[in-house]
Formats: C-alpha cells, sequence, structure tokens
C-alpha cells in the first residue's frame, strides 16, 4: 500500500500532447478512477505509472518511491488488462501462479496462496482448467486473482469490464470494490463510463484531451461541476447561456437568451463565476432538476417538446429551448403522447439550479 | 547524472530498452543480412547489367533489346504470355474446383477434396519428370493408348509450352483452389438471400454477389500465379522450351556470359518486384471482409441416380489422375536403371535403389547435403525471421515498413535471379562474405535457401505475433517478469506454432530447392534436386526416382505435421 504521486507529469508524441500536466495525490488505500473519452490521456496515464511508458517531463513517486523511469517489473504493480491478457499457453493456476514463481515464493507456498486468491474470486478449484474453457467474466476475475496474488503495492485496471457484458459488468464491478475494501489496496482505475466511476470511487479525476477537468468525489464532480465539459459529461446537464440581471444576496436572477428568467442561489456555482449584472453566465441543469410547471409562476423555462419515451420509472422529455436541447426527466409522471411538438413548460426549483461560467 | 532513489534505483535515466536508440542496436545483425544478402546482391546484378570489362556500357542492353536477334526479347514475350495463359488455365481449373468441391454435396466429394492439395506436396523438379513420364512423347499413356489400340503413333504427347502450361495449371491451380473455397467457404450465406429477397434472380446473384465477393481472392491468385510462372524454371527445362527469361539467365550463365545474366536477372526482377508492389497495394485496398459472421454453406445435393454414379466416377478418375505423378515416381523408383525402353510400364523391379540410398556413400551425400543445408538456412530463417517478426509487430520505429519490404522482396525473386545475384556478389571477397570468395563453395547454397525462405519463416511468425494479445507481454512485466523472462517463457511460447509451420515450410522448401541450387552448387554441396536432374540426364531413372521419393515422403510428413501444429495452436487461440 502506498500513496502515488505524479508532479507535472506530461507525455508528448511529436508534435500530439497526450497528457498536458498531470497532477494529483492518491492517498493510500483510495479507489481513484481516471475518466475521459476514449483518447482523453487516461490510459497513457494509467501506462505511465505502471511503467509501460515513460512520462516526456515530472515526476511520478509511490511514497517517497520515485520510479519515473523505472521499468515495469520492478514497481510492484497488479495491473489487470482491458482484454484480460491471459497467457493463453498456461493453465488457470499457473497464470495465477505466475507472479510468485518470478518472486520465488515456495511451491507450497505458491499452491496455497493461488488457492486462496482463486476462493476470493469464486473460482475455487480452477487451477487446471485452460483459459479457453472459461467465459469472459471468469476470465476477467481470474486476472484479478494474478494481479491480487502478488499483494501488490498498488492495483492499475485499465478498463476491466468493457469487454463484458450489460449483467455481468455489474456484477464484476461490485466484486471488484468488494476486494478492494477487503484488501484496502491503493486502486486506480481507468474507465470511459461516467456511471461505472461514480459506483467504484473515493475519488474521480476527469481528463479531456489531455487535459485535467476537475478532481472530487463523485458527489462534487456530480453536483458541483467545474466546468461545461465535467456537467455535460457527468451529470448530463443541459448547459444554456445567459446574462446576469440582478442579485439579491444569496440568490442572483439570469435572462436566458430567448427571454426567461431564472433565479437561483449563488452557492451553487462552478469557482470562477462573475455575477457582476450584464456578465455573461451559465445555466446547467440536470434532466432530474426540472419539474412539470403545474401551478409554479416563477423560474419557467418553456419549449417545443422533440421527443418524449415512457421507461416504466420516468417520463423522459428533449425540449427545444431556443435552439438548445434541454433534456427533463420525471419520475411518476405520465407523458401525454399528443405533446410532441407542442409548446411545454417546465419549473426548476430555485436550489436546483447551477451556475457556471459564461461563454464569450 | 543519474540520481538514486530511496531504494537505490537509479532515475532520470530510460530504461536501455526504451531508448529510441535501441532497436536498431538489437535490429543490426537483421539489417546486415538484409543489405548483405538481398541489396548488395540486387545491386550487383544491377551494376553488372552496365559493365562490360571494367568500362561503363550500355551494350549489354542494347543486346538484350536488340531487334536483330530477337533471342532476348522472344524469350521476354514468351514468359509473359505463358504466365497470362498459366493465369488463365489456373484460374479456370481452380475457380471451377472450388465450386464443385463447396457447392455441391456428391458421393466422392470428400475424398477429392482431400486429394485436391496434392500437387502442392510435388517438389517441382520431380513432379516435371513425372509429367514427361506420363504425358510425354515416350510417356506411360500416349504409350499405352498406342498399344491398346494397336497405332501406329502415339495418339498424343505432351511436348514444348503446351507441356509447361499443363505442368503449371497442375501444380499451380491450387493457388486459386484454396483461396476461393475458402472465400466460398466463409462467405455469408444470408447475403445471397437477402439480394434474393431483394428480387434478384439465380444469376443476378451469381454475378452480382457472390463474384464480386470473390474478387480480392482470385485477383491475388491471379498476381501470384503470374509471378510463379514468370519465374518457372523447370517446366521449360524438361519441356525444352528455351526461349523463356528463366532459360536464357541459365544459358548465359553456363556459356561464362555473367554479364548478359546480371542484364536478364535484373529484368525479370524489376519485373516481379512490379508485382510484388501491385500485389501489396491490392492487398492494401481489399477489405471485403464480411461484417457478420458466416453462416454455415448449404451445398446442393446431387439427388438424380445417373448423376451420382457419374458423380462418383468422375471423383475417382479425377483422384487417380491428382495421384498419378506420385504413383508413377514410385512406381520407376523400383525399376531397374537402363532396362526400361520402348515398353509401355518399366519391365524390370528391384528395392536395390532404396538399398543404395543408404548404402552407397556416392549416393546417400547428396540427402545429406540437402539435410544439413536445410537446416542451417532454417536455423537462421527461424532467429533472423523471429527477431524481426516481434519487433516489427510489436514496437512502432522509423524504418519499420522498409524492413518488412526487404524481407518480403526475395519472396517475390525468381530462383534464377537470387542464384545470379549471390554469384555476381560473392565472386569476389566482400564484408559481407567475411572476405572470402563463396561462389564454388559449400556456403554458398545455405546462403541461397536463407534468403529465398526467409520470407516464409518471418510472414508466419508475424502472422502470428499479430493474432497474439500484446498486453500477455505487460501483463507479464507488470508481475515482475524481466524482458529475457518473458519473451522465453510468454511472448516465444504464444507463437511457436506460427515459428515452426513457418519453419517446416522453409525447411520443406530447401528440400526440393532446384533453381537456385542448379546456378550454385558444386561437387561437395550437391543437392538432392540436382542429383535427381543428373541421375535422370544419365538414364539412371530407378535412382532419380529413388531420391524423388524420399523428397516427396519427406515432404509429406513434414507438411502433415505443420497442418498439426496448425490445428492445435487454432484450437488454443482465444
Amino acid at each position: 500500500m502506498a500513496d502515488v504521486i505524479l508532479s507535472h507529469v506530461k507525455k508528448v508524441y511529436g508534435k500530439f500532447t497526450a497528457v498536458a500536466d498531470a497532477d494529483f495525490h492518491i492517498r493510500s488505500g483510495e479507489f481513484f478512477t481516471l475518466l475521459g473519452p476514449s483518447g482523453c490521456g487516461k490510459t497513457t496515464t494509467l501506462r505511465m505509472i505502471a511503467g509501460f511508458s515513460f512520462p516526456s517531463g515530472g515526476q511520478i513517486r509511490f511514497d517517497d518511491w520515485d520510479v519515473t523511469t523505472l521499468s515495469p517489473d520492478k514497481r510492484d504493480i497488479g495491473m489487470v488488462f482491458q482484454n484480460y491478457a491471459l497467457f493463453p499457453h498456461l493453465t488457470i493456476g499457473e497464470n495465477v501462479a505466475f507472479g510468485l514463481k518470478i518472486r520465488k515464493v515456495a511451491k507450497d507456498e505458491q499452491r496455497r496462496r493461488v488457492a486462496a486468491a482463486l476462493e476470493k474470486v469464486h473460482l475455487g478449484g480452477y487451477e487446471n482448467r485452460k483459459v479457453q474453457e472459461i467465459s469472459g467474466g471468469q476470465q476477467q476475475r481470474v486476472a484479478l486473482a494474478r494481479a491480487l496474488v502478488i499483494e501488490p503495492t498498488i492495483l492499475l485496471l485499465d478498463e476491466p469490464l468493457s469487454n463484458l457484458d450489460a449483467k455481468l459488468r455489474d456484477d464484476t464491478r461490485s466484486e471488484i470494490k468488494r476486494l478492494q475494501r477487503e484488501l484496502g489496496i491503493t486502486t486506480i482505475y481507468v474507465t470511459h463510463d461516467q456511471a461505472e466511476a461514480m459506483a467504484v470511487s473515493d475519488r474521480i479525476l476527469i481528463m479531456k484531451e489531455g487535459v485535467t477537468q476537475q478532481l472530487g468525489t463523485p458527489y462534487e464532480v456530480y453536483y458541483k461541476p467545474e466546468n461545461r465539459f465535467v456537467a455535460e459529461f457527468i451529470g448530463k446537464h443541459t448547459v444554456l447561456p445567459a446574462v446576469v440581471e440582478k442579485t439579491e444576496g444569496e440568490h442572483c436572477t439570469v435572462r436566458l437568451k430567448e427571454g426567461s428568467v431564472l433565479t437561483g442561489l449563488k452557492q451553487n456555482s462552478a469557482s470562477g463565476v462573475s455575477f457582476r449584472p450584464g456578465d455573461a453566465i451559465c445555466v446547467a441543469l440536470r434532466p432530474e432538476c426540472v419539474e412539470p410547471a403545474a401551478q409554479h409562476q416563477n423560474n419557467l423555462l418553456t419549449g417545443r417538446v422533440i421527443h418524449s419515451e415512457f421507461t416504466g420509472m420516468s417520463a423522459n422529455y428533449l425540449l427545444d429551448v431556443a435552439g438548445n436541447t434541454l433534456k427533463a426527466t420525471f419520475v411518476n409522471h405520465m407523458p401525454d403522447p399528443q405533446s410532441i411538438g407542442k409548446s411545454y413548460s417546465v419549473h426548476v426549483p430555485v436550489e436546483r439550479v447551477y451556475f457556471l461560467k459564461g461563454e464569450a | 547524472m543519474d540520481s538514486l532513489n530511496v531504494r537505490g534505483q537509479k532515475v532520470r535515466k530510460l530504461p536501455i530498452s526504451s531508448r529510441p536508440w535501441f532497436i536498431y542496436v538489437v535490429l543490426l545483425p537483421v539489417f546486415f543480412v538484409l543489405l548483405g544478402y538481398v541489396v548488395y546482391p540486387l545491386i550487383s546484378i544491377f551494376k553488372d547489367g552496365f559493365f562490360v570489362d571494367g568500362h561503363f556500357s550500355l551494350d549489354l542492353y542494347r543486346r538484350f533489346f536488340n531487334t536483330s536477334s530477337m533471342t532476348n526479347i522472344e524469350a521476354t514475350w514468351n514468359s509473359f504470355y505463358i504466365s497470362v495463359l498459366s493465369v488463365i488455365t489456373c484460374g479456370i481449373v481452380g475457380v471451377a474446383m472450388a465450386f464443385l468441391l463447396e457447392s455441391f454435396e456428391f458421393p466422392g466429394r470428400r475424398m477429392l477434396k482431400a486429394f485436391a492439395v496434392i500437387p502442392m506436396a510435388l517438389p517441382s523438379l520431380i513432379g516435371a519428370f513425372s509429367f514427361d513420364f506420363l504425358y510425354g512423347e515416350s510417356g506411360i499413356i500416349p504409350r499405352g493408348l498406342k498399344v491398346i489400340f494397336g497405332l501406329a503413333e502415339v495418339p498424343f504427347y505432351l511436348d514444348g509450352i503446351a507441356g509447361v502450361l499443363m505442368m503449371h495449371t497442375f501444380t499451380m491451380y491450387t493457388y486459386f483452389y484454396l483461396p476461393v473455397s475458402a472465400a466460398l467457404r466463409n462467405a455469408d450465406t444470408s447475403l445471397e438471400e437477402a439480394a434474393n429477397g431483394l428480387g434478384c434472380t439465380k444469376w443476378q446473384v451469381f454475378w452480382k454477389v457472390r463474384l464480386p465477393m470473390l474478387t480480392p481472392s482470385i485477383v491475388a491468385a491471379s498476381m501470384l500465379v503470374f509471378m510463379i510462372s514468370m519465374a518457372s524454371y523447370t517446366a521449360p527445362l524438361i519441356y525444352g522450351v528455351d526461349r523463356t527469361l528463366t532459360m536464357q539467365i541459365v544459358i548465359s550463365r553456363t556459356n561464362g556470359d555473367l554479364g548478359m545474366a546480371s542484364c536478364q536477372s535484373t529484368i525479370l526482377a524489376l519485373i516481379s518486384i512490379f508485382f510484388l508492389v501491385l500485389m501489396r497495394i491490392y492487398e492494401g485496398r481489399r477489405n471485403y471482409a464480411s461484417v457478420s459472421k458466416g453462416t454455415a454453406v448449404h451445398r446442393k445435393e446431387v439427388k438424380n441416380k445417373a448423376a451420382r454414379v457419374v458423380a462418383i466416377i468422375a471423383s475417382f478418375a479425377a483422384v487417380l489422375f491428382l495421384m498419378l505423378p506420385i504413383l508413377t515416381i514410385i512406381l520407376i523408383s523400383f525399376s531397374a536403371n537402363g532396362k526400361w525402353t520402348t515398353q509401355v510400364l518399366p519391365p524390370v523391379y528391384t528395392i536395390d535403389h532404396y538399398i543404395e540410398l543408404f548404402s552407397n556413400p556416392k549416393i546417400l551425400a547428396p540427402i545429406r547435403n540437402s539435410l544439413i543445408m536445410s537446416t542451417a538456412a532454417t536455423i537462421g530463417n527461424v532467429i533472423f525471421g523471429v527477431i524481426a517478426a516481434y519487433f516489427i509487430s510489436r514496437r512502432k520505429f522509423r524504418g519499420r515498413g522498409i524492413v518488412d519490404k526487404l524481407i518480403m522482396l526475395p519472396w517475390s525473386l525468381p530462383g534464377t535471379v537470387v542464384g545470379i545475384s549471390l554469384i555476381a556478389a560473392f565472386n569476389v571477397p566482400t564484408i559481407f562474405s567475411f572476405g572470402q570468395v563463396w561462389v564454388g563453395t559449400f556456403v554458398i547454397l545455405p546462403i541461397a535457401y536463407f534468403v529465398r525462405h526467409l520470407p516464409l519463416v518471418y510472414r508466419s511468425t508475424y502472422a502470428a505475433f499479430e493474432q497474439t494479445d500484446g498486453s500477455c507481454e505487460e501483463a507479464a512485466r507488470g508481475l515482475g517478469a524481466g524482458w529475457f523472462y518473458t519473451f522465453g517463457k510468454i511472448v516465444l511460447p504464444m507463437v511457436a506454432g506460427g515459428i515452426a509451420s513457418g519453419a517446416i515450410l522453409g525447411f520443406v522448401q530447401g528440400i526440393g530447392e532446384f533453381v537456385a541450387s542448379i546456378l550454385l552448387y558444386t561437387p561437395s554441396s550437391m543437392p538432392i534436386s540436382v542429383a535427381i536432374n543428373n541421375q535422370m540426364y544419365s538414364f539412371r531413372f530407378g535412382t532419380a526416382c529413388a531420391y524423388g521419393t524420399l523428397q516427396i515422403v519427406l515432404v509429406a510428413v513434414l507438411l502433415l505435421i505443420s497442418e498439426k501444429i496448425k490445428g492445435d495452436s487454432n484450437a488454443s487461440a482465444m
């Protein structure tokens, strides 16, 4: 177990900057996730922590141990790959024992620890099976056992669930989380799936095009996105440009392009937002923040219904509000199938209005 | 300056294997070999074509393109049109066989399918001789017909260009048959059903859907057959077609005119390289991989009783035809030397030739030579092929494409060109031959085999690397294994099947090699094929065919082993 510290790490390929300035401190025992769309530099960052590629600048430390340019076999890591990377010519037992064999653990001890590791991932007794004989989900659990059996300082997981089907993905996800909690091992997890990241992580680092966007707990990145990218990527916020009208104490009132006026609380905002009257500002609304207008008279938004659907748990609407598509999700609500093309008003409670920096 | 971290490990310095120059140092031996044994010999023939008695001159090319003595132009033209005709005949036979065996279910189908690839196991020289024994002017079939029907003359025989074409068709139709039948097997029948559903008639489905899907394999096979026909030497040799480029090259060399041989080789090499480039471009473009998984092909069952009888008879006849060359060689291998004159079949039989094969040191020597030289070449191929395949497949570096193309280059070069170029390069001391003259020594033949068969081992290993998961190597490193341990215990075992099947193929080619051998052998390094040729020309047919039978058995056994390995590694691939 160790802290993992990246100081101003960057990775440049020719003219292309894969990772711009990764600078963060992962605490011992933490479940830390690198999240972002493909090409955002999350996997590159993970590979530098593992030692499969080396930073163009900056420093990587495990506690006070500088591993920046250390080859992967000297780092004492456990890594799980997207495509499992099980050795096809070895049995499951031999796969799991591989790291122990390298560490010259005694044969008996090896056998005991392999059995225990397989037991932990619910594959007890599978030692002599061939890799090809078991399912994808089981292969991924073998890969997990192989990474954990050596009791590594840190556990690295590179999109471990993306090759599994939806049902298995949920099961394996909770399995990984359970194991991590039991062992208390520092874990770095890479994924492009924000729901997956929210469910397992202690903290999430969101990246885009090599640049860190926000670092925070799932709660923080969901409720307090720092910028438009995080807002849209995590909470599926609809971002509407507006102009500050006035501020009164804790409240701020803004006017949207098409004329509607919304009031919110100044504290519900990203850092650095200017509330000077006349300044540009953005309003970010999560689908579940809006409700049907009903009797409400204030904080109303009106748009044309583009699409409505009923999923059972919720009714989802897409409204065209002055050229922006507003997503609205209502629970315990029956949608009106006749509403498409018609005008529809929604109400946003004052405490759910969220402000982002205005865009030029 | 390097500083040490808390555990006393050096930091601020990349591991050696991650430095940009590392890969070039590791590949240095590969560069040396490619430069010395592929590039330099080609430059040598190119250069020799422009020098007469040490002075720059265009004389040789003037002689080549001389319109008053048309020899070379005629030879080029012959080579060209024989190749075009070979493509057509091989294409018709190969595609028809593929359709027959993949689209219809009839009695005898499985047997015929099993025997369809027999010609691949026939080494070129012994194959050509067996054709002459069977269908030549004094061949078994023409004479047999003459005797049976009491004719005054043999009713037909194969000779000249017709003979060459027949030989080419027999040995090369598989280049069409195999890819086309694979394409038919993997074709997605739902596409045809979709076309049917959209209102296409059966014929429209065939012309608009089925055939276009086969076009890539047919075009690729056409180029391949064209290249191999251009390079063909044994068939024109046996059928006495002197006016082909390959024959002219050997004739020039035999007459001691190395300059002319170099000039002719250069032109043949350029034609071959042109087709290699064309093929590579075409392969790069074609992309018809079916989006869905192919559903099982429904073969149409032949139900008519009469048709079934005809089918089974025809299948047997076809299998007999495919097996006849091998059976003939085996038969003649038991015939006493010098006793077979005008009879239909050899009159006197003996097993002496086989006893001789293993008891007479002079007869045994060529077998030993072939085994030693092929083994040496194959070991070299495995070492260099695996190193090159590993780095080219797993690492990205500048010059990767060039190394790949240089390794594949000899694959497109005719054996005659390889032979002449090695002579041109190593009849003087060079740094690549470590200051020795190699022509006339034992080493030059293994070098020739090495150059010719490196592409086979390289390609096969490369394909295996591409099919296996590169992250397994990283997984092993992550678990604490060093580079060498990982390479030995993880990387190599995963591609062992590919290496073995490439090595076996290369070895088999070495055992059967004739074209470069005839140009480069010395009495001390005479290989089996040259011995067969010499025995045939001194009318010791029995001895020659005993060698041939041994060759065929060796080749067949090795190919079966290779199939087994391939089957196993397919079964264990994820």
